[in-house]
């Protein structure tokens, strides 16, 4: 995946958008408790934070599909991700 | 074991300093925060002044401290270009070549060079406030790789002139959202 950390978007190798990563509360990972695997529940929202990482791009693009609210942790860090300071849209 | 009482640890100085200055925000009362609007341009400015508010006019300087980087590699044969941020990505690509190695820049533009916060009347000295849209060029976050990140919104307390920005530059690793 894609990750531009200046517009906070997230896209596939391909250059399909997949989210735009964007937290109003300034959440942190680490204030979060475990849902899960890969997941911690954010009490802001009463919903669950699906880390990303190790995930096929595919399979973070349908979960943004399937639903518009869902929420994501990534990694900059990741080898799956690649950051991008252009645009590709 | 010792029974012997452990010394005292006298703080050092410069800690007692910072935590003069460390400020701990309850989380929980962020959705409680008034938000404050920014407006970027003459004509949006003049509106909210119809609608009552007070615009509190600044320059929109560009920090040299916030930067991002680019490359760009291109293959030789059919002339394809892929642009990256990442240093990680140096070598990927067979095939392709470094033909504009890793360079920084300023990241960010604005429709006019001066902007203002929208001050509504009734906004108390010493009031808790969301800056929605920060007009001042800080540094939010930086990652190892040498790049920093614009500050796009925090909080900030109304001081009767300006607002106290109430944030501190974070390691950027993760991201949630």
């Amino acid at each position: 995946m894609k990750f531009n950390p200046s517009t906070k978007k997230l896209f596939t190798d391909s250059n399909i958008f997949i989210k735009k990563l964007h937290c109003p509360r300034g959440v942190q990972w680490d204030e979060l408790h475990a849902a899960g695997p890969q997941q911690r529940h954010c009490a802001f929202c009463e919903k669950n934070v699906v880390d990303i990482q190790g995930r096929e791009d595919e399979a973070v693009l349908l979960l943004a599909q399937q639903d518009k609210h869902v929420c994501f942790k990534l990694d900059i860090n990741d080898t799956n991700i690649q950051v991008i300071n252009h645009n590709v849209e | 074991m010792s029974n012997e009482k452990a010394p005292d640890l006298e703080v050092p100085a410069f800690l007692k300093k910072c935590s003069e200055h460390l400020e701990i925000i309850e989380r929980d009362d962020i959705s409680q925060l008034r938000v404050i609007k920014t407006a970027r341009d003459e004509k949006s400015i003049n509106q909210a002044v119809a609608e009552g508010f007070f615009p509190l006019l600044k320059q929109v300087v560009p920090s040299s401290k916030i930067r991002s980087k680019y490359a760009v590699l291109q293959n030789p044969e059919t002339g394809a270009i892929q642009v990256t941020g990442d240093l990680r990505a140096r070598n990927r690509e067979p095939g392709y070549e470094t033909v504009i190695d890793f360079t920084f820049f300023y990241p960010h533009s604005f429709p006019s060079p001066f902007a203002a916060y929208l001050i509504p009347s009734d906004l108390k000295v010493g009031e808790r406030v969301f800056l929605e849209d920060l007009i001042e060029d800080l540094v939010g976050s930086s990652w190892n790789q040498g790049d920093s990140y614009r500050l796009q919104s925090c909080q900030a307390i109304w001081n009767g002139k300006d607002f106290d920005i109430q944030h501190k530059p974070i390691q950027y690793d993760t991201m949630i959202g």
